[in-house]
């Protein structure tokens, strides 16, 4: 007999809000399916803004991203090493740590982190990094997700892979004038 | 150079960009003033958004912080001042604001105040003080309003106030941080 599809709900949470549990299964599922290490985790950890988790039947954790800042000279340093160092910009929040349990994949579980993680940004600026040989998420940041390609591929001292930087809402320089602030989103088109 | 004649120097980093070093300064600074336990900072700081700092020269002596509180903490807040339907979950909470003794009434605080204010622009903000803290009273003169009424926490003997900054009267759920 065939199991029944899992519901998956999937939801935005503060790290202020996340029990120690929550994190423990989180970092468990990421480390278990990524090249994320231990160490990057908890360095990262101060950074995170939100974390998006994806849960199946209520119960299980079976997906991660998160929202992040990044110390600033290691943002820095990432927009230099792909050459557009004019695109560096403090605003800009990472998108990182998205991982959905093999179990998982194909039931939209990444569509749906996507869409919860863009509505939440609306118009800010984020950007992200994968390996360039990783062709299924190449594909799908530049073709789906709405990021572009900023600079060129690159080496970088934490990875032993070529990286390929991509943003979005990124101005090709930034303007320093631009800041965050609280309102209504503008209309599409306006 | 005496510090009398030095000018009060206001910083903000996120955490992520602290040292370790610079996080145990920070934590020193508030439990300078005894209200916060350390317990609290030990989690609070590390996940705080931004932490604001105001040197003399180079001896650190205040502090302020801007975090997210946790969410059931936060509603309930609004929930005792009697004004639920204010409870913005974008708002952060203005906490740990701290200046050594020695150096109080000098113009650190105002230092902190200003580089947070062009920090927070319009971003809505809240905080809570004691009622019993004189120094604190005057929160019109910082953009600041108290909303609802005095209230007592859970196992706390004294009535606390809480103020808000940028606050709709009612929360708007279409409103959020955009980049502009």
């Amino acid at each position: 007999m065939n199991n029944p599809k899992p519901e998956i709900s999937v939801r935005l949470i503060r790290p202020i809000d996340c029990s120690a549990q929550l994190i423990d299964a989180y970092k468990t599922l990421l480390l278990a399916h990524t090249s994320v290490k231990d160490s990057h985790f908890r360095q990262g950890l101060a950074g995170v803004e939100q974390f998006v988790i994806a849960v199946a039947d209520n119960a299980k954790l079976v997906g991660t991203a998160c929202l992040k800042y990044q110390s600033r000279k290691y943002q820095q340093y990432l927009f230099k090493q792909a050459g557009v160092p004019e695109m560096y910009n403090p605003d800009s929040i990472e998108s990182a740590w998205v991982c959905v349990h093999p179990d998982f994949r194909g039931m939209g579980i990444w569509n749906k982190m996507h869409e919860i993680r863009s509505s939440y940004l609306g118009n800010r600026p984020y950007h992200a990094t994968h390996r360039v040989e990783n062709h299924p998420v190449s594909k799908r940041t530049e073709r789906r997700d709405g990021y572009r390609q900023a600079g060129k591929d690159f080496n970088s001292v934490t990875s032993e892979y070529k990286l390929r930087l991509v943003v979005a809402n990124h101005d090709l320089v930034y303007d320093p004038v631009k800041k965050l602030i609280y309102g209504t989103l503008p209309e599409k088109g306006n | 150079m005496s510090e009398e004649n030095e000018k009060f120097h206001a910083s903000m980093f996120r955490p992520i960009d602290c040292s370790d070093k610079t996080l145990n300064a920070f934590a020193k600074i508030v439990l300078a003033n005894g209200e916060v336990p350390a317990e609290n900072l030990q989690r609070g700081i590390p996940t705080a958004e931004m932490l604001f700092f105001c040197s003399i020269g180079r001896k650190l002596v205040g502090v302020s912080c801007a975090r997210f509180q946790n969410t059931s903490f936060h509603k309930l807040l609004f929930d005792r001042a009697g004004v639920p339907q204010m409870y913005n979950p974008f708002s952060v909470e203005i906490c740990w604001l701290s200046v050594l003794p020695k150096y109080q009434g000098k113009g650190a605080w105002s230092a902190i105040y200003e580089i947070r204010r062009k920090y927070l622009k319009d971003r809505p903000a809240h905080g809570i003080t004691r009622v019993e803290n004189k120094r604190v009273a005057d929160v019109a003169r910082y953009g600041y309003q108290q909303v609802g009424e005095p209230f007592k926490l859970d196992n706390e003997d004294h009535f606390i106030r809480l103020v808000v900054k940028d606050h709709d009267p009612v929360f708007n759920p279409s409103k959020r941080l955009r980049y502009c």
